[in-house]
């Protein structure tokens, strides 16, 4: 399983657009493998953290109910051009990925 | 105990993936909220999400679409124009456990978020709002074809 995030982050007018997408099952743990008919354990990514340059812009908390590879978009005030934003995930396993990218100024 | 080699680098690797996260997680997280992930009814997941408070109708804007083809990936944008926004709670109303996620917004970002959610069945979409000044609740419905929980 790819641990990249998959993260874009543009600025117009004086905001960022930050948009990412995990590769993640998100699985419920109520799932039944079809071949075997057992339960398939629950693997989800529970905490996201995003980072502009090294400060903390957004934090999640997430459930089982989030749809396998998450997508996440949010805008964040200001930003230049070239700046940093990353974002990293935990799972309830303890398992984290994460991903990074400058923001491209539109 | 006897534990084979490779497993042993393997427990280090997680281990210190672990050490890093904790470290990183006093900055940011309180704690994971299990107990409210884990409710399987409705009422008893808003009691957790909201902590018994009452909420008010507010100026929150649920963007869902109306009939969702496909329950096991709903976009939904949810966005207010209150002021002194903490956190946005998403909850699906009809789904087996019905706490999806919450949002911790500051002075850096807008009051909006984008994701993806799985539904049931055909439900309503909830939002609560924590603001400095109490707690704010919009809904809408969608209507699901073919669940995807």
């Amino acid at each position: 399983m790819s641990k990249k995030v998959k993260i874009r982050a543009s600025l117009k007018d004086d905001v960022t657009t930050v948009k990412a997408l995990m590769t993640h099952p998100m699985e419920t743990g109520a799932r039944k493998d079809k071949e075997t008919g057992e339960l398939v354990p629950a693997y989800f990514i529970q905490e996201v953290v995003v980072t502009h340059n090294d400060t903390v812009v957004m934090d999640a908390y997430w459930g089982t109910g989030v749809s396998k590879n998450p997508y996440l978009s949010f805008k964040m005030k200001g930003g230049a051009d070239g700046d940093t934003i990353s974002l990293t995930w935990k799972d309830n396993l303890g398992e984290s990925g994460s991903g990074e990218t400058k923001i491209k100024a539109k | 105990m006897n534990i084979p080699r490779r497993n042993i680098l393997k427990y280090s690797y997680i281990s210190a993936v672990f050490a890093s996260l904790a470290g990183f997680s006093k900055l940011v997280f309180a704690e994971w909220p299990t107990i409210a992930f884990d409710q399987t009814e409705y009422d008893k997941a808003l009691a957790d999400v909201t902590g018994g408070e009452t909420m008010q109708e507010g100026n929150i804007t649920i963007d869902a679409p109306e009939i969702a083809s496909n329950g096991a990936t709903v976009p939904i944008t949810i966005s207010t124009d209150l002021d002194d926004v903490k956190s946005i709670d998403v909850l699906v109303v009809n789904n087996p456990r019905p706490y999806i996620a919450t949002f911790f917004i500051n002075d850096l970002i807008e009051s909006s978020v984008s994701l993806r959610v799985k539904m049931r069945e055909t439900s309503n979409v909830v939002a609560v709002v924590k603001t400095g000044s109490g707690l704010y609740t919009a809904k809408t419905p969608v209507k699901v074809t073919a669940g995807g929980c």
